[in-house]
């Protein structure tokens, strides 16, 4: 008898963990690597037509995103053709399990983000660039700066942020968290994106989102947070395709 | 005496998967909870400080020389942890720093926790039976049964937690960073991790079981 219970048991047991092979994650914004080649993506914003979204009501975007037609050239102008805008603090050199590269991982991903939405762009570039370039020592001064609460200064800013309502802010995670400089971006212009809808991504080797999105709102409280997506930085290097098909999956759940 | 020990073990077990949950209940909580772990780590040494003693007396067999070296291992990890996990401090012990190391202290804080985690496991497998045995002596066969049941189900879906939690990467070093997902329940990452506990402990449990029985039948 007791072996029949044990044998019922460890049967119930292995249809449990066939059943629950693939994550939960599918299509969803938390997602890292969306191999999955079931998923047939509807890639928006890709088109010479203007193309009008219509809201969805997955995520605080509240308004409808426009898109216009020529969006090509927008990634380094703020021209205020859109009301999004994509901030992001990428870096170069040798990073973790990519080797050198001359693109950063964040860079990557928000550069497709922008690609999708025709938003407007800002990247977060240090005022005085002393961050190493081999990946030791700059997580080494990462630790320090986290450490030190530290704010390094950046290099300039968004001119004029009355005409974004959604701004998507990326960054690696550093050390569990965000690199300090875009606490420096966030405490600058935390009254500027008072009743924005901000929506975080990072890059990361492993931590996923690592609570970009609690402490975003902790650091912007007075905004609302978005649903926010997590790129494997080895992905953003090594398999663009992949991680466009989940860039654009998430984009088109929050309604763009 | 027995009682301060007893209690010391079981607070150490208890803090083995709240510990494991690092950001997800606070990383200022996860180094409190830390320091205290080592702290009692040091009282549970103090109370068992003949073990040490022993080490070097008397014969070894295949079931002393799986605790030794169980324990052994836990010693060791025991200082390496929270003296790495002090010098990353972000919080209660952040002035203790040593530059340039950061790093390395990081991966071997990571990875020790994924191995101490499945050692601990196994050593409290391996010192279960006396408290099993009272245990089920006080327990009718009907209890008994079910409380048999009801460690293997939740050591069945151990295995299930085993691999969805990923662990395996950890302990191989596949995954160098760990993930937290901020979004979901901490009850169920906790329940799964000490699920995991209870799988690893059955398997010390039978494992010392198994070896017992071969070293009874031989003289």
């Amino acid at each position: 008898m007791k072996r029949k219970v044990i044998t019922g048991i460890m049967m119930v047991s292995l249809m449990m963990l066939a059943g629950c092979g693939q994550s939960d994650n599918a299509g969803t914004i938390n997602d890292t690597n969306v191999t999955d080649t079931e998923i047939t993506v509807d890639i928006i914003g890709t088109d010479d037509d203007g193309q009008t979204v219509d809201s969805v009501d997955t995520s605080n975007s509240a308004e409808t995103v426009t898109e216009s037609a020529k969006e090509e050239n927008e990634t380094d102008s703020t021209a205020g053709s859109s009301d999004t805008l994509v901030v992001y603090f990428s870096r170069t050199g040798e990073q973790y399990n990519v080797g050198v590269i001359d693109k950063g991982n964040t860079a990557i991903v928000a550069e497709m983000i922008i690609e999708h939405t025709g938003a407007d762009a800002f990247e977060i570039l240090p005022q005085e660039d002393y961050y190493p370039y081999t990946y030791k020592e700059l997580t080494d001064v990462a630790k320090q700066e986290l450490n030190d609460n530290a704010r390094p200064a950046y290099k300039g800013d968004v001119p004029d942020f009355s005409q974004y309502s959604t701004i998507f802010i990326g960054a690696p995670v550093w050390w569990g968290d965000w690199p300090m400089i875009m606490y420096t971006f966030f405490e600058n212009n935390r009254d500027s994106l008072v009743g924005k809808t901000l929506i975080p991504f990072s890059t990361h080797a492993g931590s996923g989102l690592s609570g970009f999105d609690n402490k975003l709102s902790a650091a912007c409280p007075k905004a609302s947070i978005g649903a926010g997506l997590a790129i494997a930085g080895t992905d953003a290097q090594n398999d663009q395709n992949s991680v466009k098909q989940s860039v654009d999956e998430w984009l088109k759940e929050l309604g763009f | 005496m027995k009682k301060t020990r007893m209690m010391i073990d079981i607070l150490m077990t208890l803090l083995l998967p709240l510990l494991m949950a690092y950001s997800l209940i606070g990383e200022n909580i996860h180094e409190v909870l830390g320091i205290c772990m080592f702290a009692l780590f040091i009282a549970h040494h103090v109370i068992n400080r003949k073990w040490w003693t022993a080490i070097r007396k008397g014969k070894y067999n295949a079931v002393r020389i799986l605790n030794t070296a169980v324990n052994l291992f836990l010693a060791v990890f025991m200082i390496l942890q929270p003296l790495s996990g002090i010098l990353m401090s972000k919080y209660v012990l952040k002035e203790v720093t040593i530059g340039g190391a950061t790093s390395t202290l990081r991966t071997i804080h990571m990875t020790l926790a994924y191995w101490g985690f499945i050692m601990m496991s196994f050593h409290l497998g391996l010192h279960i039976r006396a408290i099993s045995a009272k245990m089920k002596s006080r327990m009718n066969k009907g209890i008994r049964t079910v409380v048999t049941a009801l460690f293997l189900m939740t050591a069945l879906y151990g295995i299930y937690a085993f691999i969805k939690r990923g662990i395996g990467d950890y302990l191989l070093m596949r995954v160098m960073f760990a993930f937290f997902d901020f979004s979901e329940s901490k009850i169920r990452f906790l329940f799964d991790y000490t699920a995991v506990m209870v799988l690893v402990a059955e398997i010390a449990f039978w494992v010392q079981n198994g070896l017992l029985k071969i070293s009874n039948t031989r003289t």
